[in-house]
């Protein structure tokens, strides 16, 4: 059995059963067409609660079944580029594998980045954030740190508000 | 036929160096445009509009559609050197492009993508002077059940895309549709999934999605690998050869008369045309198996379509005056600005201001390829920026482009919570592919569906009884029960050998 | 010298002053906002605006395109961000009152201010060159004895061409079936390819098409003819009292000094005769209709309460 399939396998079952109560709230007699606004989602949901049983099925008996592979021959190997997934290179921090420190350490930056921009403005919002992306993506030395992060906050800023006059959130704060 | 006084009036307004200036001016803001996600041809032309009142109406409106091409090579740009797309029409344009980048070959990647833009935007340029009013009037004929089969035809290639596991394919291709029907339910105005917010009244832009989906996803993906594991790339900046480039010509050919014909039809862009020319490239092609990761013909043949779409999309404008995306919207209303009546009689009042265009067009084709070859070698060099910071930029770019799209900070945090859920997919290998084609059809599926049940009153029996609908839908089945069939009959056969 | 009446001006002198400013609009830069994107139908609204007030004032026109949400992105930044000193405006349409009306929490025009009324875009109803169709009498006789036969499409759902077709089918007590499209642009490819009987749409998005014979307008939902198309009788001289009002206007920031959107409704009034605006409402069939401030807010009263009953009607 495949483990990893059956979980998600069910997580999906139950996403599907959601989208398809949700979709009893579309009002049915508002739209100009017969179907409705409830049919296609309606429809989709029971596709996708179908298609999440059979993966369940087949991961419970540990098969899977690829999908058709268009013409041509099928012997080749292909080479995966570079290096092979050695996570076992890494030691981890206090029981957490670093590179799972990483990611999350990733998406709190962009995460208090969002939050914050509107508060700050664009470019001292981006360059703290940018800055923690570097650190986290392993460069240390200082100067470059700030360096890079001004850099590439500037660069987007020229280009997005300057160049082409993208509305930037400014800061509220200031 | 077109007098030949007309000709070369047309041919020597283009040819001022006055002209041509502005028309390289043009390609190059529009290649920059392709390489920034969220900014795209409407912007740029709205942009340069103000500028263009001074001009003579042909190099104004030549300098437009030079940025809407080069707006689609900057847009495959992208999607090779950092797994995002620059343009909605560069979208499958990764699938081969980034492994091909990632293994060092980020030159030939590039050339192949200008040189494949460049021959798809002139042969559909030839195509559109040619043709255009037999073509406008084929598109025409194009009504609610027949964007229908188009669309399932697009769809029934999900399954060649679920290269592990269908179910898998199935449902990603599903969540995709999921995605679609938050918004306005355009049968009703009324809002739909929206859970009272605002800002998923126009529902979810699929740019958004695709950015998180793609580059988000990519820089956690990468991330999370160790420093030290930090590939030194094989930096390669050659341009493919010229052996290369000819054994691609057959599939660039293909790709720009697939590009053609979906552009004809309003409504249908290039990153419908990219993608369907993809598919094809694929199902076409000697060694399929390496499409996906790096295969040359997968780079070619989207980047070829999605530039002939723009000489696909010229047609029901100038015949029709009806414009079949944001970008041609905004080329119209210059059209009009300056005094262009797009419509059936265009080429019979105004034949020199029609063919300057197509002349313009054509040599704009040119002007990408020799800027687009001269910019390879320095665009290349982003692979060589150190990890730190390519990841950083692509998300900082990533970030800037959901905001730019819509100005909302909700559209932001789309873009994060889609990366993560791009990246959740890859980890369970559930491909994203599917369900990126799904947010790019789906919308034209359910309304097609609906209006047909409108038009034929309840009668499901619409899409089989109308030639056109029916060909392709037939050619939709046949295309996704082949391979299985093939795969049956080759084996009943090794069986009684 | 009469000393009160040199103490008086002197003390007149800092109020007239703020006056004098204030007619002085438009400023050395004004920002056009719009809440379409660019290429639709706002957004050439407010380049032809910017244009015409560049070539007849010398200023600069930056144009700003607040997409998103149905208009409210636009609308919340007005009520919430816009600056009060006239250098902004923003176009509107219907859009700016059904957006509101549909979803909650957004600012309504009631909290925006609404400067001035400019035109009324005529609604017709135009059929394809070939149609069996000579008269709008026809249409509604052959509708009123085949019901549910004939096709009329409209660019988007629940939008104001749709409460015109409704009023027409009860007016004239007939059925047909409503298409909606995914813009003006594709309702007009399936009339051109006679996909559909008739479609609702404004004249000047069809021009080329009028002009060449392929379409042919049936009515005018106006109160009078329009002046491009002389022989086209409005539906309510046929007997039926259906009028559309599909308005362009422009709002400011709440909050703004009366006295400056006066100036700004009046300076924008005059416009008419000056380019590129003129080509550009002349040939969209548009009527100039202009209404300062407080009668802006009393048509836009009615037409708030007429939306707001349809589109609860439609929501059951």
């Amino acid at each position: 059995m495949i483990l990893k399939n059956v979980i998600s396998g069910g997580v999906c079952l139950a996403f599907g059963l959601f989208v398809y109560w949700l979709s009893g709230g579309v009002s049915s007699t508002a739209s100009l067409d017969m179907l409705g606004g409830r049919f296609f989602p309606r429809m989709v949901a029971l596709l996708f609660i179908l298609s999440s049983i059979a993966l369940i099925v087949t991961a419970l008996m540990g098969i899977e079944i690829a999908g058709g592979q268009v013409g041509g021959k099928k012997s080749r190997v292909i080479e995966e580029p570079s290096g092979a997934e050695t996570e076992t290179s890494e030691a981890p921090i206090r029981g957490i594998p670093a590179g799972t420190l990483r990611l999350l350490s990733y998406v709190s930056i962009m995460a208090v980045y969002t939050l914050v921009l509107p508060l700050i403005g664009y470019i001292p919002a981006s360059i703290l954030a940018f800055s923690g992306l570097i650190v986290t993506a392993g460069e240390r030395r200082p100067v470059h740190v700030v360096l890079g992060a001004i850099g590439i906050a500037l660069l987007l800023y020229f280009l997005f508000a300057v160049v082409f006059s993208m509305n930037v959130p400014e800061a509220s704060l200031f | 036929m077109v007098e030949m006084s007309v000709l070369l009036e047309a041919l020597l307004n283009v040819l001022t160096p006055y002209s041509l200036f502005f028309l390289v001016v043009g390609v190059f803001i529009g290649i920059v445009a392709g390489i920034l996600p969220g900014i795209n041809g409407a912007i740029g032309i709205s942009l340069i509009l103000p500028f263009t009142f001074g001009m003579p109406p042909a190099t104004a409106l030549i300098m437009m559609l030079g940025l809407w091409g080069g707006q689609n090579f900057g847009g495959g740009v992208t999607a090779a050197l950092v797994h995002a797309p620059g343009a909605a029409s560069g979208a499958s344009t990764l699938f081969d492009g980034y492994p091909m980048a990632q293994k060092g070959q980020a030159g030939k990647a590039l050339g192949i993508i200008c040189i494949a833009s460049s021959i798809g935007w002139f042969i559909s340029t030839i195509m559109l002077a040619l043709i255009a009013v037999p073509l406008a009037a084929f598109a025409l004929r194009f009504s609610a059940p027949e964007y229908l089969a188009v669309g399932v035809f697009g769809l029934s290639m999900v399954a060649s895309m679920a290269t592990k596991n269908i179910f898998k394919g199935a449902i990603a291709t599903l969540f995709g549709l999921v995605i679609v029907t938050i918004g306005t339910d355009p049968f009703s105005g009324l809002p739909r999934f929206t859970f009272g917010r605002y800002e998923l009244m126009d529902g979810i832009n699929f740019l958004v999605v695709m950015i998180g989906v793609f580059a988000i996803a990519e820089a956690l993906v990468q991330i999370e690998k160790p420093a030290t594991q930090a590939k030194v790339q094989k930096f390669a900046r050659q341009l493919p050869s010229w052996k290369e480039v000819k054994a691609l010509l057959p599939t660039i050919l293909r790709s720009t008369g697939i590009g053609m014909l979906v552009g004809t039809a309003p409504g249908a862009g290039g990153s419908i045309g990219a993608f369907i020319a993809y598919n094809e490239a694929k199902r076409f092609s000697k060694h399929p198996e390496e499409f996906g990761h790096g295969a040359q013909e997968g780079v070619a043949a989207p980047e070829a379509a999605n530039n002939a779409t723009e000489g696909g999309a010229m047609v029901p404008l100038l015949a029709l005056g009806i414009p079949g995306s944001g970008a041609a919207a905004v080329i119209l209303a210059s059209m009009i600005m300056f005094g262009l009546r797009p419509g059936p009689q265009i080429f019979t009042d105004q034949p020199v201001l029609v063919y300057s265009l197509f002349f313009g067009l054509a040599l704009g084709a040119v002007v990408l390829l020799i800027l687009g070859l001269l910019l390879t070698p320095y665009l290349a060099l982003v692979m060589r920026l150190p990890r730190a910071y390519l990841i950083t930029g692509v998300t900082g770019i990533a970030f800037m482009a959901a905001m730019a799209i819509t100005g909302l900070l909700f559209d932001v945090w789309l873009v994060l919570l889609f990366g993560i859920v791009g990246y959740i997919m890859r980890k369970l290998d559930f491909p994203p592919a599917p369900m990126i084609l799904a947010l790019v059809l789906g919308f034209m599926i359910e309304t097609s569906l609906r209006r047909s049940m409108i038009l034929s009153d309840g009668d499901w029996s619409i899409f089989f009884t109308r030639p056109i609908s029916a060909t392709i839908l037939g050619l939709a089945i046949l295309g996704f029960f082949y391979p299985m069939i093939r795969d049956v009959i080759g084996r009943l056969r090794a069986r009684s050998a | 010298m009469n000393k009160k009446l040199i103490i008086s001006t002197l003390l007149a002198l800092p109020l007239a002053m703020p006056v004098a400013a204030q007619d002085a609009w438009p400023p050395e830069e004004v920002e056009l906002v719009t809440h379409s994107s660019s290429g639709g139908g706002g957004d050439i609204m407010i380049r032809n605006l910017g244009r015409t007030l560049e070539e007849k004032f010398g200023i600069d026109a930056v144009y700003n395109n607040r997409v998103g949400g149905s208009g409210a992105v636009a609308l919340s930044w007005l009520a919430n961000q816009a600056p009060t000193d006239g250098s902004s405006i923003m176009s509107v349409t219907p859009t700016q009152l059904i957006t509101p009306l549909r979803v909650e929490g957004i600012p309504t025009y009631q909290d925006v201010m609404p400067i001035a009324r400019l035109m009324i875009d005529p609604s017709v109803l135009a059929i394809h060159g070939e149609s069996q169709f000579d008269t709008i009498e026809e249409f509604i006789d052959y509708a009123r004895e085949n019901p549910n036969e004939l096709t009329v499409g409209i660019g988007s759902a629940g939008s104001l061409d749709q409460l015109v077709v409704q009023n027409f089918m009860t007016a004239a007590d007939i059925e047909v079936r409503i298409v909606p499209h995914e813009g003006g642009g594709d309702a007009e490819a399936a009339l051109l390819g006679q996909h559909i009987d008739a479609i609702i749409g404004e004249p000047g998005g069809i021009l080329s098409h009028l002009d060449s014979g392929n379409m042919r307008i049936l009515t005018v939902f106006q109160e009078e003819r329009l002046d491009a198309y002389p022989d086209v009788p409005t539906l309510q001289e046929v007997g039926y009292d259906v009028v559309s009002n599909k308005f362009r206007g422009v709002f400011g920031a709440p909050g703004m000094d009366a006295e400056l959107v006066e100036a700004i409704g009046e300076t924008l009034s005059n416009l008419l005769d000056d380019e590129p605006w003129n080509t550009y409402w002349r040939e969209g069939s548009m009527t100039p209709a202009y209404l300062g401030h407080e009668d802006f807010v009393a048509f836009l009263d009615k037409a708030n309460e007429e939306l707001r009953v349809f589109i609860e009607s439609l929501d059951d």
